[in-house]
């Protein structure tokens, strides 16, 4: 969080040399952040500069092998320096969990309701619905591209189970696989008004020796509205032609 | 500095060190990010597109060959939250762009917040995201 001394807006105006941008942040130290909600998490949550948040995982467990030789076959073209083309995103296939979060510049928007908390993805025009009315994730329930999901409340901490997924996606873009039998833990833990932090533990005994886990960090966006962002084949494909697959054309 | 591209007055390569998130949405591996290129060039289009936005333009190799390259940028809606329209730039419009170029010499590369610049009619266009919310709405 940003801190000004209170006598600059005095000093800058007294001396009548102050640039608008100054003079903005001035004023902003006239109103601080409200402490943090208690269990709420509701607004829209963005990347810092550059806008794409990123999952950042430490280390990433041994992976067992049939998932390395998955993830040895989605990241091919990037030994060889090239960019990676064979995300099942970039065919405008659903991103998956976590990787929907990590899928280009975009933002998404916690909404609150008693039983449900929706997450609204602006990438690819996504969305999830998380349960908070105390169901457990269905057994052999139908494979499905986001999951299913749980959620309860720990102190101010959203704990959020998914399961049920099906292994068409890829944890990141980074090419890491994953099976149906993949469980994701998501803690969203709100350090200031402002900023907002998700740890992932990915468990997946299929493709992974132990669980490992990824983090990302969100900054609240309060005065943007979520926009019309869907994923488009043609244009996907449109951009592949011309940046990604430069010598193809 | 190469000396080819000294010798070229509209063209002008300088190798930085960059501390600016290299993160495109496919990975910026095909990119050379210690490199950037500064030039004159003339827009041919403004591709306003998920997943990236293109910047088309002509611009002279050292050669003084006109050649034509597209520039990844961000998404649209990024775009938008950085001030640009889709009608900001037309075919025609004489700019000044600065990129880091592809490792294997193809006339794309990427533009980015931090270390890309687009100046148009004298003016820089911004490519960071236009927050307004550092005053708390509540």
């Amino acid at each position: 969080m940003r801190s000004y001394p209170k006598g600059l807006a005095f000093l800058l105006i007294s001396v009548g040399a102050f640039s608008p941008l100054a003079f903005a942040q001035a004023q902003k130290t006239a109103k601080p952040d409200p402490p943090i909600p208690q269990q709420d998490l509701s607004g829209i949550w963005g990347a810092e500069r550059g806008g794409q948040p990123v999952l950042h995982a430490d280390r990433v467990a041994p992976m067992t092998p049939a998932a390395q030789a998955k993830f040895d076959e989605n990241t091919a073209e990037a030994k060889k320096g090239l960019p990676i083309t064979k995300d099942p995103a970039f065919k405008c296939l659903p991103a998956g969990v976590p990787h929907t979060y990590q899928n280009g510049a975009f933002v998404f928007e916690i909404v609150q309701t008693p039983k449900r908390i929706f997450l609204f993805y602006e990438s690819a025009h996504n969305w999830r619905e998380i349960w908070m009315d105390g169901r457990q994730i269905p057994k052999d329930g139908d494979p499905t591209w986001m999951g299913y999901s749980v959620g309860h409340w720990d102190g101010n901490d959203l704990v959020v189970e998914s399961g049920n997924f099906n292994d068409r996606t890829w944890l990141d873009p980074l090419g890491h696989p994953h099976s149906d039998a993949l469980h994701v833990a998501e803690r969203f833990h709100r350090t200031a008004y402002r900023a907002l932090q998700i740890q992932f533990t990915i468990d997946d005994p299929k493709s992974y020796t132990q669980p490992w886990t990824m983090k990302t960090d969100f900054v609240l966006r309060p005065t943007w509205e979520l926009g019309e962002s869907f994923c488009v084949p043609e244009d996907s494909e449109n951009f592949q032609k011309v940046i990604l697959q430069p010598n193809a054309k | 500095m190469n000396r080819n591209l000294c010798a070229f007055p509209l063209l002008a390569a300088a190798v930085i060190l960059s501390a600016a998130p290299v993160w495109a949405h496919h990975g910026a591996s095909a990119y050379d990010l210690q490199k950037t290129i500064t030039s004159k060039a003339t827009v041919t289009s403004l591709t306003w597109t998920n997943p990236h936005c293109l910047l088309n333009f002509d611009m002279k190799d050292e050669s003084g060959n006109v050649q034509n390259w597209h520039v990844e940028m961000y998404n649209p809606l990024y775009m938008e939250r950085a001030g640009w329209t889709k009608d900001i730039l037309k075919a025609g419009d004489e700019i000044t762009v600065t990129f880091h170029p592809t490792k294997n010499g193809t006339p794309n590369g990427l533009i980015r917040a931090g270390d890309g610049k687009v100046v148009f009619n004298g003016k820089q266009l911004s490519l960071d995201q236009q927050d307004g919310s550092d005053a708390p709405d509540q």
